[in-house]
């Protein structure tokens, strides 16, 4: 079985203001004996797997590149000995790009990391500042550079639209600049109001400018999908545009729904059918609590969420994989949803694929709960 | 002094807001019927909703013992008068069933139109009105302006008028010397054939249903066989007594005096507001006076908004029926909304009170359709139907011509706000009849269709009166209108929960606006949707609700995949608690959309 690794670094020097991923802030003087967990749980879940072969490492976070060069060589060396790490393994490190020297660059470069992706957000300064970013779009720039110096050629730059107070020529002028920097893949993602965030009460408390309205957030998707095709990058997931085969492979394995094992607080994991995930507390975690299985791996919700992830790619959720996993085509279970869905164009078959036109991946949640309810219906539960 | 002298059955009568209900907790208060540690204020409005919208919705009587300044004991009955133009009718027999009325001002607001309208209707009954001066404890009372207002707008002596405040419990006493001095005690024989007046009914879950009453003529006790004269019912007599508030059963109500009746009536329906009590073996010569039989004027159709909800219901209903016998109901079907009923009531008021009963009582989430009146279709075969649903309306080329309800309506307004209500009553169709000028008052006659009054009559009334103006209506017949039906199509399916019975010149303007109506109210879905008004297959309007343009997650939170699909699954929930009719999701909403116009 070949698999996947997520490591989650949750640890940053500030918390953004519309961040909800688990995350510390003030906890850097116990970053060892985190690395130290990490570790014990990779040899263990090495063991108990049998040494899988790894086909793509991601390092997330919080912030891995407050990792020094040499606790990320320390890391992948452990990896290397407790898997089969591929020769042609992708192995990704996100970074802040304020938080980069070039020594650590090159030490990651060293431990074997071979692409970065950095959370740039925007090339605004008032922007950055206003959702609580630690760095100014010349660091970011710069950030850029460093990296290519320290010789990395596969280069992420995660952009975000739909900040408060944002306007469309704003967002234009983020794209164009990140463009310019020539990154192998860009991530464009429209900000997710999440409850509990500070974002999110600032929003309630109208403390913040508004948030851009719907159709403002479609000329800023549409103006994405302009700028990035003309700068040669290609859609392959809603909010991920690669240059030709620079594709995430990493993310892919997510959308594919193959196996994938999460390592550290909070990291969720797929192996072979079976779903679990680490506490999302500190001291749990560091205290080697049990992870816990997920129950609700029922044949609907499973076949449900191949569509879920698989609609996301550009090219669509595998059918023949489907058929051969559930022993059902996605149009015997969805029959009149499908049919809806193509007849409006939104949905279309493409040979072994079933995918979104563009049209459908703009509305795809509403085509998903469409897909819930048919389920719903044969289930007994209309009306 | 023999028994009757020393009894005095009153009511209050007072514009919103002026007081009538805490004068009435003080007055039950001081005369000792409620410690004051145990009262909830405003306790004649016991039903929480009363409570809430600060209106009272049944009558009831109160009986309290006054030992007033000349030594003597007497014996006050407090009736209190629902106040809503829906309730008209009750309110009169509860009027008849007192001598005298306590007019309640405040003072800081004076005379008002609600004051004016309940003084002429305690005037029609006879009744010995004693105004008294509410407030006078706030800054900005002027007693001797309203006072002298009282004088010269309604012609009442003012000069006597208590001038107290219910609030802080000031002149209470003055009062009820007033009504011991000033009000007349009842006439009446207690050995004549017995006459009782029900002026109100309930229904008890222990003793069936009760019947409030006056005394008009002779005794009842228990054991006795009584016969309501109206509807022929005969019933043993269980119980009778008075209420103070709990029951105080007693060994007789005799003439003049005021009590309940417990019977083992199974059925409100054999206890009508307005019927005449006597001995069934000695019955009384003549019923008593203005008894009506009370129909339902206002039809709905109410459905569960969760099919399942259906028997929660119905029994909803048959429980609110027990206690509401103006309240009618019968199963009917839509293909929009699947089961519900058809229910009718006296009036808007009435409907709305209904639906939040059921709503809160019972925790049902409804939807309710556009209200019907009935109208009579005359068809070409000759024959006649009724049809209070616009579903049931004949195709057009078996109708011969339609009618509908016609209302006398009167207008009690300031004589600024003229003007801006004539507007109104020609706007729903409205045929101006007369105008009287009662001092600074003016009341308008109009004959109007009851289809319009249940419409928004009664908002647009107050807004362009700016609250000042009141009305009444009363049922007179049937006219020959100009009816059609307009249907509203969603998707191009006719969808059967939204279509009404209008009159032709307003089908164009309110099948406009209720297509933007709608189109507000349903929310943007993955295709568009159009929303069409027509009349007989005549497209009269259109509007589109745009396709949606964004739904999609922006990232997908690394591997934590159940994170989304619960949240896809929410919205799943979110989406069940809609109705879909054909491929189109529509709200509750957009239901009660089409009840609340404004055109």
């Amino acid at each position: 079985m070949d698999i996947s690794i997520y490591i989650h670094i949750p640890l940053c020097l500030k918390k953004c203001a519309y961040c909800d991923f688990t995350s510390f802030e003030g906890r850097m003087a116990q970053k060892e004996s985190y690395l130290e967990a990490v570790l014990c749980e990779m040899r263990a879940q090495a063991a108990f797997f049998g040494k899988p072969s790894v086909k793509t490492v991601f390092m997330g976070g919080g912030t891995p590149t407050l990792l020094s060069g040499d606790q990320a060589a320390f890391l992948m060396d452990e990896l290397r000995a407790a898997f089969e790490l591929a020769d042609d393994a992708e192995v990704t490190m996100e970074g802040n790009p304020g938080t980069l020297t070039e020594k650590n660059l090159m030490g990651y470069r060293a431990a074997g990391v071979n692409r970065l992706s950095l959370g740039v957000q925007s090339f605004d300064d008032t922007l950055l500042a206003a959702v609580g970013r630690i760095h100014t779009a010349a660091q970011a720039e710069q950030a850029v550079h460093m990296a290519r110096a320290a010789g990395f050629d596969n280069l992420n730059l995660d952009l975000m639209y739909g900040l408060p107070g944002q306007t469309v020529s704003q967002w234009e002028q983020t794209l164009d600049r990140a463009a310019a920097l020539e990154p192998e893949h860009l991530s464009c993602y429209s900000l997710i109001l999440e409850e509990g965030t500070p974002l999110f009460r600032q929003v309630q408390d109208k403390t913040c400018m508004p948030l851009p309205d719907e159709d403002t957030l479609c000329r800023m998707d549409e103006l994405t999908a302009e700028r990035t095709r003309s700068a040669g990058y290609e859609r392959y997931e809603v909010s991920n545009y690669a240059k030709p085969g620079r594709q995430c492979r990493h993310n892919i394995v997510y959308w594919e729904c193959l196996p994938y094992l999460g390592l550290g607080c909070a990291a969720h994991s797929d192996m072979g059918g079976r779903r679990f995930y680490n506490p999302s507390d500190w001291t749990a975690y560091m205290n080697g609590c049990e992870r816990s299985f997920e129950d609700d791996g029922a044949l609907k919700e499973r076949m449900f969420e191949r569509a879920m992830m698989g609609f996301r790619m550009t090219r669509g959720m595998d059918a023949a994989r489907f058929e051969h996993d559930f022993g059902k085509r996605p149009e015997e279970v969805w029959p009149q949803s499908i049919q809806r869905m193509t007849r409006g164009g939104l949905m279309e078959r493409r040979g072994s694929r079933l995918r979104l036109t563009a049209h459908g991946m703009q509305v795809m949640n509403a085509i998903l709960v469409d897909m819930l309810s048919e389920t719903d219906k044969e289930a007994g539960n209309a009306f | 002094m023999s028994y009757e002298d020393k009894i005095r059955n009153f009511c209050i009568i007072a514009h919103i807001d002026h007081g009538k209900s805490t004068l009435a907790d003080r007055l039950l208060e001081k005369t000792g019927v409620f410690e004051k540690r145990e009262m909830v204020e405003q306790i004649l409005d016991s039903m929480e909703l009363e409570r809430e919208r600060g209106i009272t919705i049944k009558s009831k009587a109160v009986h309290m013992n006054y030992k007033a300044k000349d030594g003597e004991t007497y014996t006050l009955n407090l009736i209190d008068t629902p106040g809503h133009v829906d309730f008209t009718y009750e309110v009169s027999r509860a009027l008849a069933a007192c001598e005298g009325a306590l007019l309640v001002v405040d003072a800081t607001q004076g005379v008002e139109a609600q004051t004016l309208a309940n003084v002429y209707m305690a005037l029609e009954h006879n009744l010995e009105i004693i105004p008294v001066i509410n407030k006078i404890d706030l800054p900005s009372a002027q007693p001797d302006e309203v006072k002298a207002e009282i004088e010269d707008v309604i012609g009442l002596d003012a000069s006597e008028a208590p001038l107290i405040s219910a609030k802080v419990g000031l002149g209470i006493e003055d009062v009820l010397e007033s009504v011991v001095n000033l009000m007349p005690s009842p006439v009446g024989n207690e050995n004549d054939p017995l006459q009782a007046l029900i002026f109100d009914s309930f229904y008890d879950d222990y003793r069936g249903a009760i019947c409030f009453v006056r005394i008009v003529a002779g005794t009842v006790r228990p054991g006795m066989t009584i016969r309501m004269m109206n509807t022929g019912a005969t019933f043993k007599v269980v119980e009778v007594g008075v209420r103070s508030p709990g029951y105080e059963p007693r060994e007789c109500l005799r003439a003049g005096e005021v009590g309940y009746v417990a019977a083992s009536i199974k059925d409100l329906h054999d206890t009508r507001v307005g019927d005449t009590i006597t001995d069934a073996d000695r019955p009384a010569a003549e019923t008593l006076p203005g008894y009506r039989q009370v129909n339902p004027m206002v039809f709905c159709g109410i459905y569960p908004a969760d099919g399942a909800n259906y028997e929660s219901l119905k029994d909803a209903l048959e429980k609110l029926q027990l206690n509401d016998a103006s309240l009618t109901y019968e199963p009917e079907t839509s293909q929009a909304l699947g089961f519900g009923f058809r229910c009718g009531f006296l009036g808007l008021l009435h409907m709305e009170i209904i639906q939040e009963r059921l709503e809160r009582e019972f925790n049902l989430d409804l939807i309710t359709t556009a209200p019907s009146v009935i109208f009579k279709v005359y068809k070409t075969d000759g024959t006649e139907v009724d049809v209070d649903n616009p579903s049931n309306l004949p195709p057009v080329v078996e109708i011969e011509h339609m009618e509908e309800p016609f209302v006398h309506a009167s207008i009690h307004t300031p004589q600024e706000f003229v003007g801006a209500l004539m507007e109104v009553c020609q706007n729903k169709r409205g045929i101006f009849k007369d105008m009287v000028y009662e001092g600074q008052r003016v009341c308008l006659h109009y004959d109007m269709p009851l289809a319009e009054i249940i419409f928004d009559f009664f908002d647009q009334v107050k807004s362009r009166s700016r609250g000042y103006a009141s009305y009444d209506y009363e049922l007179y017949g049937y006219q020959e209108s100009d009816l059609v039906k307009l249907d509203i199509l969603l998707n191009g399916d006719v969808c059967d929960a939204l279509s009404m019975i209008v009159h032709r010149d307003r089908a164009y303007p309110r099948g406009r606006s209720i297509a933007e109506k709608l189109k507000d109210v349903i929310p943007r879905q993955l295709f568009e949707i159009p929303i069409q008004a027509a009349i007989g297959g005549k497209v009269i309007a259109r509007e589109t609700v745009k396709a949606m343009r964004k739904d999609v997650l922006a990232k997908c939170y690394g591997g934590d995949i159940s994170r989304k699909r619960k949240l896809l699954e929410k919205q799943k929930e979110g989406k069940k608690r809609m109705r879909q009719l054909g491929n189109v999701q529509v709200p509750s909403e957009a239901f009660m959309a089409v009840l609340k116009m404004d055109e």
